[in-house]
């Protein structure tokens, strides 16, 4: 099974494998495969008068990402890759939009499972591709 | 009448009719749109006037075709007791639900005969338009404004809900762009120093990894499911466990055999 986190922040592996290591021993190599769209959150390719402010991006957020890979890992330790799907963060959406888009675009996901809230919101919903 | 009389009541006729056709004319155009809702969040933040930007991107969302039998199909995937749950196979949603081509073609026709530059994208949902700010408020008949915020943060956003013609107005879920107050938060709460552990609740049911570790491999160890618990919503380990098929006795942290 191939879970799929949506995130907006950069992360180190390092950090994965530590946590791995003490909770399933020095033998436990997760599978972890990044997959950056509109450059990703170290080189954001920011739409046209959006923005995407350095001190969101980076490596700004990640202890979420840590705790949302950590998270799919506690429930499913055998799950083949963790596709880690990362986007600038920025502040009109349409980054998260193309994140969306290129998970369902992919369709390589079991389960996707959306990190993070919107403190306010655009209206409009993205798009989402059902699977059970 | 004197001639100068004459001309002068001619020429006040004239006007007069062409006022009237110039009304009429926006009557008609006004007619001839319709409000795609849900656009706008309303707010009582100061209005600084009006936002400018030479070279803006946004992105419209076109609406899925048979809405009502997506809205159906997600009801049924969701519905656990419901036993003829299955994956749907590659490339079904989009043979089923993607927006009706011809629809698709005549808004981005709308959007080009209007000025914008229209790229298409990966997603057969997603348009991405480029343009001047004037031009985003003329072709979506709204107006672009700069708040400022309680909080002293300033943003632009539109004004009003935004607008299509009439007959591409249901082809249309929104536009994406038009306001940047979008602010994406991490969930993870840092402890502070020297404070007492917080206590379990519904934003932060496991202070350690350990923690959830342990309630997510004994299931019964602890109060709180990541999002359960009393007052929150979400599962729990057990129900996470249960759906995930993962083995209830859980890793024995020897290894992968």
């Amino acid at each position: 099974m191939n879970l799929a986190v949506f995130e907006l922040s950069a992360y180190q592996h390092s950090d994965i494998a530590t946590w791995g290591r003490y909770f399933y021993g020095p033998g436990f190599k997760p599978s972890l495969k990044d997959i950056n769209v509109d450059g990703g959150p170290l080189t954001p390719i920011c739409p046209m008068g959006d923005q995407c402010p350095p001190q969101y991006n980076g490596y700004s957020g990640d202890i979420e990402v840590d705790a949302d890979i950590e998270m799919q890992l506690a429930i499913a330790p055998h799950a083949r890759e963790i596709l880690v799907y990362n986007a600038p963060n920025d502040f009109t959406g349409q980054t998260a939009l193309d994140e969306y888009a290129k998970i369902a675009n992919d369709d390589t996901a079991d389960v996707v499972s959306p990190a993070g809230r919107c403190a306010r919101t655009t209206p409009v919903r993205a798009m989402r591709r059902p699977k059970t | 009448m004197t001639c100068r009389a004459r001309a002068l009541c001619c020429a006040i006729t004239v006007v007069t009719l062409l006022l009237n056709l110039s009304t009429a004319a926006r009557a008609a155009a006004d007619r001839g749109f319709a409000t795609v809702g849900g656009n706008v969040k309303p707010t009582t933040d100061v209005d600084m006037g009006a936002f400018t930007n030479p070279h803006m991107s946004v992105v419209v969302v076109l609406a899925p075709r048979d809405a009502a039998g997506l809205s159906s199909l997600l009801a049924e995937l969701y519905n656990t007791n419901n036993t003829n749950q299955h994956w749907l196979a590659k490339g079904e949603f989009y043979s089923r639900f993607a927006p009706d081509p011809a629809q698709a073609a005549a808004v981005v026709n709308y959007l080009r005969e209007s000025g914008l530059d229209v790229e298409q994208t990966s997603s057969p949902f997603l348009l991405r338009v480029g343009s001047p700010s004037s031009m985003m408020e003329r072709t979506f008949r709204t107006s672009l404004h700069t708040y400022r915020n309680r909080n002293g943060i300033t943003y632009f956003s539109n004004a009003s809900d935004i607008q299509f013609p009439e007959e591409l107005a249901p082809a249309v879920l929104g536009v994406v762009g038009l306001s940047n107050t979008v602010r994406l938060q991490s969930q993870a709460v840092r402890r502070p120093n020297h404070a007492a552990p917080p206590v379990p609740n519904c934003e932060t049911p496991y202070v350690t990894t350990a923690q959830l570790y342990n309630a997510v491999n004994n299931g019964v160890g602890f109060p709180y499911g990541y999002g359960g618990g009393p007052g929150c919503s979400g599962l729990t380990p057990s129900q996470d466990n249960a759906i995930y098929g993962a083995p209830q006795r859980g890793p024995t942290v020897r290894g992968l055999a």
